[in-house]
């Protein structure tokens, strides 16, 4: 009823303070167990109790007396060799899906996939434990490590396709045509452009793995604790200082490494303002 | 030129074959044998039989599991679609810079290790945490009271673990939506509510189903969540399923049992995705009467 038509207008395409007020309380539900967590690892009570009294001192018991720091460095490994040979053969499936598959080797491959990512991973996790029993593997590293590269080469390889797809082909042609083979032409044209991607990739499939209890519940070899298994075993035991320091320093690399994401282009990796993979 | 040839037609399966390799051998080949090992009760070597399948029947226990675990997570999706709905569409339509910045900060969660956020879920629900002492503080709980070990906390949790992927899938649908189309419909005198219910619900809602769709699966397969914070009430299909593999080693009744969780959540999804063309059908079946009538 108010101002002239054109606010009106502009009123229309606006968003309502309703809406975004409840964006805020969103947020803030979102982030008030996270900084509950980070502010009790300053507080010097060992059951998370008031008065508050600032200390460092579960981040010193964390590097010194905590049986974190093992099962931490465990899962860093794991992931980092899970992220870094999925970056490499993720790409290689990726070029192959985008320039050489047919239409019913890629469909095939595509499904195969997307399954690892879409049946749940109790189950799929439960069924790896079948065969790698079957084949003599059983619970070991090397079937952690393969369970978590067949959840995780998903990420990357559809992250490189879809960069691939809008890559503009004529370069490649151009460089083909001044003489290059398909090697150099790759290697000189291609892949600096898809760079960004496969950083993204390989970023997001080292998450995947680090945060993948499930995978690593069934096929870790008995004894041998990931971070997510030890926090599994700890977290009946109830109130943990040293584990929300560490969980802490988690939140802030997970940050860190979400601020690399954003510079890459967070579309790229698939996340939000992209599909979801 | 031959040569070169074989080099290119070398190259084509060795770029495939790793991760093809792997694919195959953790999810194709786990999958089939998922389903052999089901009917398998008697051990890999033994003829192939229904036992498992005949103790998951003649016990009303798993069946009735199976409709409380679809229907924990069928809930723990909608509450997370409701919260998500508002947030996802005001962030649509905020300037591209606080956008970017919001999403990002969403991401936090969404890529924080989920036993971390377990944990600190069960830290604020404790009977010594906020969310209860707010509770006390209202007067809705007496001391010492807390939700902590009971099926609604696995409920919180689920939503609170899916609700920045129900944002992001709800955004990137609701993002395509023209803002031109709202001020039309401004300028042709619909208010707030209806442009919202008239433009922006039915132009949303391909996402709203897949947003749903994509939580709903995760949450059938929960079982961290409801061991954790359920309580000696709160157990779900997947504890079953899991406790087949550890500690009851009966591979072949948790195979049986994993695709009933499985084939419970396609038959569920299938309805979901049949209950919109129909609302769909019937709509414009009423909208071509009323305008017969005219």
């Amino acid at each position: 009823m108010s101002g002239s038509p054109r606010r009106r207008l502009r009123d229309a395409e606006a968003v309502s303070p309703f809406m975004v007020a409840i964006l805020g309380l969103c947020l803030t539900i979102l982030f008030v167990p996270l900084v509950i967590i980070i502010f009790l690892s300053f507080n010097a009570s060992p059951y998370g109790t008031f008065p508050f009294e600032s200390t460092l001192k579960w981040y010193v018991a964390l590097f010194t007396t905590s049986n974190l720091l093992g099962p931490t460095l465990l899962s860093l490994e794991i992931s980092a060799l899970v992220a870094l040979n999925a970056a490499l053969f993720g790409t290689m499936a990726a070029v192959w899906l985008d320039r050489r598959a047919s239409r019913f080797g890629g469909g095939l491959f595509r499904i195969g996939l997307l399954s690892a990512i879409t049946v749940p991973w109790l189950i799929l996790g439960l069924a790896m434990l079948l065969v790698m029993n079957a084949i003599g593997l059983g619970r070991s590293l090397v079937s952690i490590y393969l369970g978590l590269l067949a959840t995780t080469l998903p990420y990357v390889v559809f992250i490189v396709v879809a960069r691939l797809r809008s890559l503009d082909h004529d370069l490649d042609h151009a460089a083909r045509s001044l003489g290059a083979r398909p090697f150099t032409s790759f290697l000189r044209i291609t892949a600096p452009l898809l760079l960004p991607s496969i950083v993204s990739g390989t970023l997001i499939a080292f998450m995947v793995s680090f945060n993948n209890f499930l995978i690593q519940y069934f096929l870790a070899p008995f004894g041998v604790q990931t971070l997510p298994l030890k926090i599994y075993t700890l977290i009946r035991v109830g109130y943990l200082p040293d584990l929300n320091a560490l969980a802490t320093i988690i939140v802030l690399v997970t940050c860190l490494l979400i601020a690399i994401l954003h510079r890459l282009g967070l579309r790229s990796a698939g996340l939000p303002g992209g599909a979801t993979p | 030129m031959t040569k070169r040839r074989l080099l290119q037609g070398l190259t084509t399966p060795i770029l495939l074959l790793p991760a093809a390799l792997v694919v195959a051998l953790m999810v194709v080949i786990p999958l089939a044998v998922l389903v052999w090992y089901s009917f398998a009760a008697d051990g890999p070597g033994a003829p192939l039989s229904l036992d498992s399948y005949r103790r998951m029947i003649a016990s009303p226990l798993y069946g009735w599991l199976a409709l409380k675990t679809l229907w924990t997570a069928g809930i723990a999706a909608l509450i997370t679609a409701a919260i998500a709905w508002c947030p996802a569409w005001a962030l649509s339509r905020l300037p591209a810079r606080t956008r970017n910045l919001i999403l990002l900060a969403i991401v936090i969660p969404y890529l924080t290790s989920y036993l971390l956020l377990i944990y600190s879920i069960y830290v604020v629900l404790g009977p010594g945490g906020p969310v209860m002492a707010l509770f006390r503080l209202i007067g809705l709980a007496g001391t010492g009271a807390s939700i902590l070990y009971t099926p609604t906390a696995t409920v919180v949790m689920l939503v609170y673990e899916n609700l920045p992927l129900m944002i992001f899938v709800l955004f990137s649908g609701m993002q395509r939506i023209e803002g031109t189309l709202l001020a039309a419909a401004g300028s042709l005198g619909a208010g707030r509510w209806s442009r919202i219910r008239h433009i922006v619900f039915p132009m949303s809602a391909p996402a709203l189903v897949s947003g749903l769709v994509i939580v709903f699966v995760p949450m059938g397969g929960a079982f961290v969540e409801s061991q954790i914070l359920g309580g000696p009430n709160g157990l779900l299909l997947g504890n079953v399923i899991a406790d087949q593999m550890t500690r009851a080693d009966d591979p072949s009744f948790g195979s049986a049992l994993s695709l009933l969780l499985l084939l419970g959540t396609l038959v569920l999804i299938g309805l979901v995705s049949l209950v919109g063309p129909a609302l769909e059908r019937l709509r414009s079946d009423r909208r071509t009467r009323d305008v017969r009538l005219a």
